[in-house]
């Protein structure tokens, strides 16, 4: 019984196989030669066919239509984003590329609104939020400082974000160094710049004219011995580098000039308190017994005086 | 010898699912990062790709452990292959342990493939391949024996779609109880306090494996943490199988 119902099944089979594989050229001479868009099977693709590309159609006005209504803008949207410690509870542990894509979509925004009306009021907030998931996202700080002072011209903001940054990445001399020098260009506040960019010329990477800078901006503070003393350790760093020490060295000289002539224009200044004139010459200072000695000129000239207005200057430096 | 088998089976029945379909789109996913991401990061482009790469080698791993782990015991029940094992000299808690590891074993492969094209891709960039970057693959394979297994364990008393949702719910409640405790911590003696601890000790940290974002910006993680998070993965994944053979043994096949 069992067999015989196999048999069967395996004839049913066969004959199915022969009839697609053996009558195939045949079916299809048979379906050219009835009216083949007659078939049913036909009509049935090419309505759902049509049907698709109608519908399809249908979705690209609707978005358009979508489009065209007033939106948020993707600025806009920046804006009102939750703090980034409340986003770091939502991205369950992709942080880093949820930060990577806020800042892509930052960068994209920054660009809209560069070519349109300039409104950078949200440009700190998503900057925040970046930093927060990613708090070693060194590039963020730096471009987004720049944006921020330079573009969008919010300085305190800007400061802020690169103050966080130096706090996080306390190894970078770009982040030090850019907000020393935001703090002396536009807060005028050369205390604090100095103290960035000090930091900043003692991390690795940092480039050669950095620590002449420092030097530079501790004159302008009136600080030139503590000047001339830091380029002194400076050189000392610059052992090998034979061109730099001599430039650092250079330098160290102006500012031992500077600090002479100031030296000397205060004791001009006593002895004109005294005598109601300026000396007619330095070694008059010495006479008068204001000053012991003349300090020697670092570059191997000497000091003079203008009696008429009590001006120092040097035979060899300007 | 029994174990060896079942999980080898395992392996193949998993390559047979065309698991290894997701390697593909890891590669797409990473060269397009590569190629076309780097105009839109301003310099930034290889730690676009070590995130990407890492959040990616996360994410596919994780729909692998939950998706593939709560079928696991079901189908097995469901297609009652499951009698013609339970029938021969097999301990239950072998073919369990079997399972287990034949996914483990899946995941490995997937991950070890993963990490291999992502370093690859990174060198033909001509980008620095810094030791935390194997480090924190090693950590999202802890990640995800953990998951395996508890997604194992739901899957011997329930069914699967309910078991993916619980293991989902686990992984993401794993996530933020670390940030929870943070925020409560001002609230001493409140009983949220001692609610958001309790779940903190109990539940899961998966924020213990998470140190992509380091390893991406070559901090280097100390071998003291690496050595006691895989610790905390293999003590963790032993009781949850442990209660998972309990739960197993209880279990009639009807």
């Amino acid at each position: 019984m069992r067999l015989s119902s196999y048999v069967q099944r395996k004839e049913v089979k066969d004959k199915r196989s022969k009839r697609v594989r053996g009558d195939a050229p045949l079916a299809i001479l048979h379906s050219c030669h009835s009216s083949w868009f007659l078939n049913k099977g036909f009509y049935k693709k090419a309505i759902i066919l049509i049907s698709i590309v109608v519908l399809m159609f249908i979705i690209y006005l609707v978005q358009k239509r979508i489009n065209s209504e007033e939106r948020i803008t993707l600025s806009g949207s920046l804006l009102y984003f939750p703090s980034g410690e409340h986003i770091k509870l939502a991205t369950l542990g992709f942080d880093a590329v949820v930060a990577d894509l806020l800042w892509a979509k930052t960068v994209v925004s920054f660009g809209e609104q560069f070519h349109t009306d300039k409104n950078y009021k949200w440009l700190y907030h998503p900057l925040d939020i970046i930093t927060t998931l990613d708090p070693y996202f060194e590039d963020v700080y730096a471009y987004g400082g720049i944006l921020l002072a330079m573009e969008a011209k919010q300085i305190d903001e800007s400061i802020a974000l690169l103050e966080k940054g130096v706090e996080n990445c306390p190894e970078s001399w770009r982040l030090h160094f850019y907000l020393g020098f935001y703090y002396t260009y536009y807060k005028n506040d050369n205390a604090k710049a100095t103290m960035y960019l000090k930091k900043a010329a003692s991390l690795p990477g940092h480039p050669a004219y950095l620590p002449r800078l420092v030097g530079i901006l501790y004159a302008k503070l009136g600080k030139i011995e503590l000047a001339i003393k830091y380029l002194q350790e400076v050189s000392k760093s610059f052992e090998k580098d034979e061109k730099m020490r001599a430039r650092i060295d250079s330098q160290i000289r102006e500012l031992v000039v500077l600090k002479h002539k100031i030296f000397l224009k205060t004791a001009a200044e006593v002895y004109k308190k005294a005598h109601g004139k300026y000396p007619s010459k330095l070694k008059d200072l010495i006479i008068a017994g204001v000053i012991n000695a003349i300090p020697i000129e670092p570059h191997g000239g000497q000091y003079v005086i203008e009696p008429n207005t009590g001006a120092i200057k040097s035979t060899v430096n300007k | 010898m029994k174990i060896k088998a079942i999980a080898l089976n395992t392996f193949k029945e998993a390559i047979r699912d065309k698991i290894f379909y997701n390697l593909l789109i890891f590669a797409l996913l990473v060269i397009v990062a590569s190629v076309l991401i780097g105009d839109l990061s301003i310099g930034q482009n290889e730690k676009f790709i070590k995130d990407i790469g890492l959040a990616a080698i996360s994410f596919f791993g994780v729909l692998t452990a939950i998706l593939v782990g709560v079928s696991l015991v079901y189908k097995e029940i469901d297609r009652r292959t499951v009698y013609t094992i339970i029938s021969k000299p097999v301990h239950r808690y072998e073919f369990l342990l079997s399972k287990y590891f034949g996914l483990c074993l899946t995941l490995l492969v997937n991950v070890a493939v993963m990490s291999f094209f992502l370093f690859v891709v990174i060198c033909w960039k001509g980008y620095s391949l810094s030791l935390s970057l194997p480090k924190a693959v090693l950590l999202i394979f802890c990640e995800l024996i953990l998951l395996t297994s508890i997604a194992l364990l739901f899957s011997t008393f329930s069914s699967p779609t309910l078991s993916a949702i619980f293991t989902l719910a686990i992984y993401i409640i794993g996530h933020l109880t670390s940030d929870l405790k943070e925020i409560v911590q001002d609230t001493q003696g409140k009983f949220s306090h001692y609610l958001i601890n309790l779940c903190y000790y109990i539940l899961p940290n998966f924020s213990n494996f998470n140190i992509r974002t380091e390893a991406v910006h070559g901090i280097n993680i100390s071998a003291t943490y690496i050595l006691n998070v895989v610790l905390y993965a293999v003590l963790y994944t032993a009781v949850v199988l442990f209660i998972s053979i309990l739960s197993f043994q209880k279990r009639e096949f009807n």
